[in-house]
């Protein structure tokens, strides 16, 4: 295989007006997402006393410098001192019914704090409704011990009849689970990390939506040429069967990787650049409302950094199954559509009732994959060997796996094609 | 320098486009003459090594060319009949794809490219893209991506189809000047085109070889001959239907035929000298070898 034999594969890619119509696409993609982050309706928010609402960079700045006191380690005394001013303004806020938003734009440097009172101060682990009073319920007294609280509340959620966790996980699943959740304790930090937070769900949906956009730039490497008569000529030459055959996937997987990186790291920097990168170190569960129930021990920039590799997979996987429908069915609207199927049914099922939990097939879909890191994402979980383990790890070996598999069906299939039969 | 194919057969579902032909390719130009669906393409596709024969076998120098693979894939140069293009390259784009494909080494794929630019007359429209390129460009980009790894066997299918006169004319010139020291086969259904390229002719029917020889060999091998006859015009229909007809002349009151015949048609009729047309028309039984094009298969 020569460079230039992968450079003319992806020059004949990019030369196509389409094609860079949808390199125009993922950039606009990017660049919404990113806008959405950090001004749109997922954006970061802040009051001022004043009563105006911040957004973006300016919220930020506030929001950080709000924090910067209750930031570090969530010991008794900063949660009895944060339950102290949470009911000061619970009392306050009777005193100015004319200001609505007198209590919120006070506690909000509060937030992470008030959420993990919230959420430790009952036995019960709930996927849903979330109740938002707890906190000021609480007394210095009754302040509860948040790690505690978490594995008390998952082994209730295991262990308890009523609750249909407990006849769906097996032994070993509730001990892992269990292990995990006790594998957190240690001290819990907690502190700004708003930009490592929009920056992680901004990945997602670039991943997510920019991987069928990927699919359509690869989707051609193969069968165009059937589509444009070129395999004619392109099978008589003397590496048409076989170096050049590696061309066209290898190709076709540079340019996703090209394409992923560039796309990933210019939404992350943006975003990390707007909002912040400070607390690329703490734990995912600082931010509580969303990682509560998580069972990954990591840290933000861990998270990001592991997110982001398997969203490559997912790409690299989804570029293998493009390329070989491509080269099988010679049909680029085909090689667009099957990996697109692939991650929008899963969706598409799931909002239809038939849930993860109750279809082990479900689970194995590409799409739980990008979402395993996402808040409240439930347990799924796979047993190997006596070993249980998150699905999402098996998933990374078998996407691997099938992404070299089906390069090798690709190669074979392709380089055995006979023209005008 | 030999290419031998032998009992070479292909069947698809219903027909059978090639059926046992045996033959020997020497350095040389060989035109396949035949009329639309002899069998043309799905040979020069399984000489391509594109399709794979029903039965039969072809060799170079005794190597059977499918265990050659890129061997001999190396020494083959092909246009095909449907030659496609890539839309958005332009032509320079497209050689120095196809050169490190035809295993030119990247040091000399610049110059060979440029080469082939100015061997084709394309190489002021070498930032063109493909798509912009009239039918003649794009036929002569064709003969570029042909030729540009010297091949000791080229392939043309119908290279001249579709052109106009003055662009038959310069390919023609251009084929004539890659002649030497390799196998050309062309296929064409138009016999003035063989005539001007062709050292040996092979007329092709019903997927067989059937006559086969210099331009000299078959007229002098045709069973039939030429005669001039004069007709009273309500006869020209007559004459159409008893003999085979290969032109008409309406005058005012009677019509000049040429009739192809073995023996006198006619009292009165002039024995013409035999050409390469009436050779075609006498193996094929039809008008099918004027120089007016009938499009592509
Ligand atoms: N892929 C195919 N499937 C079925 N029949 C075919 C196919 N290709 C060619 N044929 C048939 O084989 C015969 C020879 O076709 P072809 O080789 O294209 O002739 P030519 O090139 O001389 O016009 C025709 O009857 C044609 O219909
Ligand atoms: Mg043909």
């Amino acid at each position: 295989m020569k460079v230039t034999m992968v450079w003319y594969e992806v020059k004949k890619i990019l030369v196509r007006p389409s094609c860079r119509v949808v390199l125009l696409l993922l950039l606009l993609l990017g660049g919404y997402v990113c806008y959405q982050e950090v001004f749109g309706d997922a954006g970061l928010e802040w009051l001022t006393e004043s009563g105006e609402r911040l957004r973006g960079p300016a919220a930020a700045r506030e929001m950080r410098s709000a924090q910067a006191e209750w930031s570090g380690i969530l010991d008794r005394t900063m949660m009895e001192n944060a339950l102290e001013l949470l009911k000061q303004y619970e009392e306050e806020e009777k005193d100015h019914p004319e200001d609505i938003n007198y209590r919120f734009q006070r506690i909000q440097a509060l937030m992470d704090i008030r959420d993990f009172l919230n959420l430790s101060g009952k036995d019960y682990y709930e996927w849903q409704p979330f109740d938002f009073y707890i906190a000021e319920t609480l007394t210095p007294e009754t302040l509860p011990d948040i790690q505690e609280q978490r594995i008390k509340q998952l082994q209730n959620f295991l262990y308890d009849e009523n609750s249909s966790a407990s006849s769906y996980f097996s032994e070993q699943e509730k001990t892992y689970l269990l292990n995990c959740c006790a594998d957190m304790e240690g001290p819990i930090q907690v502190g700004y990390a708003q930009g490592w937070s929009h920056a992680f769900d901004a990945g997602y949906y670039v991943i997510f939506y920019g991987s069928i956009l990927m699919a359509f730039l690869v989707s051609g490497i193969f069968a165009n040429e059937s589509r444009w008569k070129t395999d004619a000529v392109y099978f008589t030459t003397e590496h048409g069967r076989k170096k050049g055959v590696i061309a066209k996937l290898a190709a076709g997987f540079l340019l996703t990787t090209v394409v992923y990186w560039a796309l990933m790291l210019m939404v992350n920097l943006l975003i990390l650049s707007m909002l912040g990168f400070d607390g690329g170190a703490l734990s995912i569960l600082a931010e509580p409302m969303d990682n509560w129930k998580s069972i990954y021990n990591l840290t933000f920039l861990q998270r990001s950094i592991l997110a982001t590799l398997d969203g490559y997979l997912l790409w690299m996987f989804f570029a293998s199954i493009a390329m070989l429908v491509s080269a099988a069915a010679s049909s680029a609207g085909l090689a667009v559509t099957v990996p697109s199927l692939l991650i929008l049914i899963p969706n598409f099922l799931d909002t239809r009732g038939i849930t993860r939990e109750s279809s082990v097939l479900m689970n194995f879909f590409p799409d739980k994959m990008v979402r395993a890191y996402v808040g409240n994402f439930p347990y799924v979980l796979a047993e190997i060997g006596g070993n249980v383990m998150p699905m999402l790890y098996v998933q990374r070996y078998l996407y691997a796996g099938l992404m070299v598999v089906l390069a090798l069906i690709c190669w074979e299939v392709y380089r055995h094609r006979q023209v005008g039969g | 320098m030999e290419l031998t194919i032998t009992e070479l057969t292909k069947d698809f579902r219903k027909t059978r486009a090639v059926s046992q032909v045996n033959y020997t390719f020497q350095s040389g130009v060989y035109g396949l003459l035949g009329v639309n669906g002899a069998g043309k393409t799905t040979l020069m596709r399984m000489i391509t090594t594109l399709l794979k024969p029903t039965a039969g076998t072809i060799t170079w120098d005794g190597q059977d060319v499918v265990q050659m693979d890129k061997d001999y894939r190396r020494i083959l140069g092909y246009l095909p009949q449907d030659f496609g293009i890539y839309p958005d390259f332009t032509v320079q784009d497209y050689l120095l794809y196809m050169a490190p494909l035809k295993g030119i080494r990247p040091v000399l794929a610049k110059a060979r490219a440029e080469e082939m630019l100015r061997m084709t007359g394309m190489t002021q429209h070498r930032k063109l893209k493909m798509k912009a390129l009239s039918g003649g460009m794009k036929r002569r980009a064709g003969i570029a991506q042909a030729v540009i790894n010297d091949p000791k066997i080229l392939i043309l299918d119908e290279p001249t189809a579709g052109l106009d006169p003055s662009e038959r004319i310069r390919f023609r010139n251009l084929i004539s000047e890659l002649a030497t020291d390799r196998v050309v086969l062309l296929s064409t259904h138009i016999v003035s085109d063989v005539e001007s390229m062709a050292g040996q002719i092979i007329l092709m029917k019903n997927g067989k070889f059937v006559m086969t020889g210099s331009s000299e060999e078959l007229i002098r091998n045709c069973p039939d001959r030429g005669w001039l006859c004069d007709v009273p015009k309500k006869q020209v229909n007559d004459c159409c239907l008893k003999y085979r007809v290969s032109s008409i002349k309406t005058m005012a009151d009677h019509a000049k035929l040429r009739i192809l015949s073995r023996e006198m048609p006619m009292p009165g009729a002039v024995l013409e000298e035999t050409t390469l047309e009436d050779v075609f028309l006498s193996c094929f039984g039809e008008r099918s070898g004027d120089e007016s094009d009938h499009g592509v298969v």
